[in-house]
């Protein structure tokens, strides 16, 4: 009885609470995508000296080393994803993603 | 795989496409290297840009306003050239804040010129007053009213009162704070920490009493006890009445005469005493705060003072500048061109991290400096570098060696160039930039490449009034620069009269404090009394 019960709450639980995890993952995604709007522009422009930094470069990887022609954020080789860089006229960190 | 992977794997051609084609034209289709500089070149004008130059195929390099009179760097050897192309960015400024030129739009600035090697202020003195020789009788009249002329010589002085605090925006502390620093910078002796901390209550008073730095003051101050309480009754700072109403025991007796000899050397130099030792409210009564728009400040020495006491003033006026730039209306943009300025900077002292700082924050107040000089890499240490480079706009990188090297990434490559190794090209570079002739310069606007520019053409100022320099100078001192200083014998009359006054007068007798009761109880305690040794 009490481990049907148990089983029974933990269902009503996830019924309540999967709204909310749905919610969430919604928002990741719209965030995702919106903040991948400027990879697929290709070009970032600094916020501190304005310059206009390429995203597609000839990019070498930080953990592997890979060097290829790509996206700078992430290495096809060791799937690393980097989340920004320093912009190539001032050093100021950039976030992207 | 998650949805990052997804997109990324989704764009990778794409971005393989771009990254080639990127790597291509890098190589290959910049063939022509004044395509980019044509292009860049029109990127940074706009309407009513100011000249900057030519590139060597004759097109125009102007820059917009905006970005002309945001903070910038002007670097170069002496002789370079960067003297003509600051005076050339300044006279067209002035000419358009004047209405001199009827072709371009009115410029609503502040210009302020600190220069402490007294060339560029020379030059553009003559061009005042060339301007002002052949204007009408109403443009002379604006001409004079709107420029402040800062200067001092043995003959006539500006008079300036460093510790003064009338506004009270900060605190009277933090005013005597600021100038006991940059003097103690600028002493020849060295300051012990008690010297310092004396020095500093000393200005407090000072600042506290609206009183100017004089030698037989303090000299009486520190001398006479009854004349220390009477002029102590005044004073509304607790911490300054309680730090000399006991200087007996405050500081000792060596401390005291280490200030004084200090305060001596200071003010033995009369350029120095009878331009900062006229009180406040005569400066205030004499030549009262008027809106100029162009303040020029000399601060040479002109191998008739100490260097370190021309750095001082300079100093004080910059200290001037940054406190009263918070509360200045922000709609209106103000630029302060600081000539030398490695030579203000290299001191480590609260005044140059304030002005670091200012590069970072002012531009929110509207205000723009350019910092001149020589020799930045090597003469400011790295960290400031690193701030002025950052914080800047654009850089005029006239004929120099470690400053080659900042614009090197952002050089166009010619043709020939992708021919050879990048070690070689790299050489190449930092040669053609040491040996840039004189006018010669990279003008690196944030955001566009490096563009080879050949300075404007300033017209001599007396081809251009037709008269000699010294009737310039002549023109200028008389006609501008007498509104704004005092000579040396109404300077002398006003400190005298001020002695009389402050210094030479009884002052009345201040109510007897009540008995403290001594702290010395033992004969060892009588014996360092005795020795004046309190510390």
């Amino acid at each position: 009885m009490i481990q049907s019960l148990r089983k029974a709450s933990l269902v009503v639980l996830y019924v309540f609470a999967a709204p909310l995890y749905l919610a969430r993952a919604v928002a990741r995604t719209v965030r995702t995508i919106i903040r991948f709007q400027v990879v697929r522009a290709g070009v970032v422009r600094c916020p501190h000296c304005a310059n206009e930094n390429a995203l597609d470069i000839l990019a070498t990887c930080r953990r592997c080393g890979v060097n290829e022609f790509g996206s700078r954020l992430r290495c096809s080789n060791c799937r690393q994803l980097t989340p920004g860089f320093a912009c190539d006229f001032c050093g100021a960190l950039i976030r992207v993603l | 795989m998650n949805l990052l992977d997804f997109l990324f794997w989704r764009q990778r051609p794409v971005s393989y496409r771009r990254a080639i084609a990127r790597a291509r034209n890098r190589d290959v289709v910049r063939d022509d290297q004044f395509d980019v500089y044509r292009r860049a070149a029109a990127a940074i004008g706009g309407e009513s840009a100011i000249d900057f130059g030519l590139l060597s195929d004759g097109t125009p390099v102007s820059l917009a306003n905006e970005a002309a009179l945001s903070t910038a760097l002007a670097i170069g050897a002496t002789g370079s050239g960067k003297t003509r192309l600051i005076v050339n960015l300044l006279l067209t400024c002035m000419r358009r804040m004047l209405h001199l030129d009827r072709r371009a739009p009115t410029l609503d600035l502040d210009l302020e010129l600190i220069d402490p090697k007294f060339e560029t202020f020379d030059l553009l003195a003559q061009y005042i007053a060339a301007l002002w020789l052949v204007a009408d009788e109403t443009t002379r009249e604006r001409i004079a009213s709107s420029v402040r002329v800062i200067d001092w010589s043995p003959e006539a002085v500006t008079p300036f009162a460093p510790f003064d605090n009338p506004i009270g925006e900060v605190s009277n502390a933090y005013v005597a704070y600021l100038r006991t620093d940059v003097s103690v910078q600028a002493g020849a002796q060295p300051y012990t920490d008690p010297q310092r901390q004396a020095a500093f209550m000393f200005n407090r008073l000072l600042v506290a009493r609206r009183f100017p730095p004089n030698y037989r003051f303090a000299v009486r101050f520190f001398e006479e006890e009854m004349y220390r309480r009477a002029i102590l009754t005044e004073v509304a700072d607790p911490d300054v009445r309680a730090f000399f109403g006991d200087s007996g025991q405050s500081f000792p007796r060596q401390t005291r005469e280490a200030l004084l000899r200090r305060i001596q050397a200071d003010m033995s130099f009369p350029e120095v005493r009878l331009s900062i030792g006229i009180p406040p409210a005569d400066i205030e009564r004499l030549i009262p705060r008027r809106a100029t728009p162009i303040i020029l400040g000399n601060y040479s020495s002109s191998m008739a003072l100490p260097m370190m006491k021309a750095k001082e003033r300079a100093s004080y006026r910059l200290i001037d500048v940054l406190l009263d730039a918070p509360r200045r209306d922000p709609r209106r943009r103000a630029l302060l061109v600081i000539e030398e300025s490695p030579m203000l900077l290299s001191s480590q002292n609260e005044l140059t991290q304030t002005l670091m700082e200012a590069s970072r924050t002012l531009r929110s107040r509207g205000v723009g400096v350019l910092f001149a000089g020589q020799d930045f890499a090597n003469a400011l240490p790295s960290h400031m570098v690193r701030a002025l480079t950052l914080n800047s706009s654009w850089w005029a990188i006239f004929q120099s060696r470690e400053e080659a090297e900042w614009l090197y990434p952002h050089a166009v490559l010619s043709a020939a160039d992708r021919q050879r190794p990048e070690g070689e090209r790299h050489r190449a570079f930092l040669r053609t930039i040491q040996s840039l002739e004189r006018r010669n310069y990279y003008l690196l606007v944030k955001g566009q490449p490096a563009l080879p520019v050949r300075a404007p053409e300033v017209v001599d100022p007396s081809e251009f009034a037709q008269e000699t320099a010294e009737m310039l100078r002549d023109v200028f001192r008389r006609e501008i620069a007498s509104r704004s200083l005092l000579s040396a014998s109404t300077a002398a009359d006003l400190i005298a009269k001020w002695e009389a006054e402050v210094v030479d007068s009884n002052p009345p007798t201040p109510a007897r404090p009540r008995a403290v009761p001594s702290s010395r109880k033992t004969l060892a305690d009588f014996i360092r009394r005795l020795d004046g040794d309190d510390e």
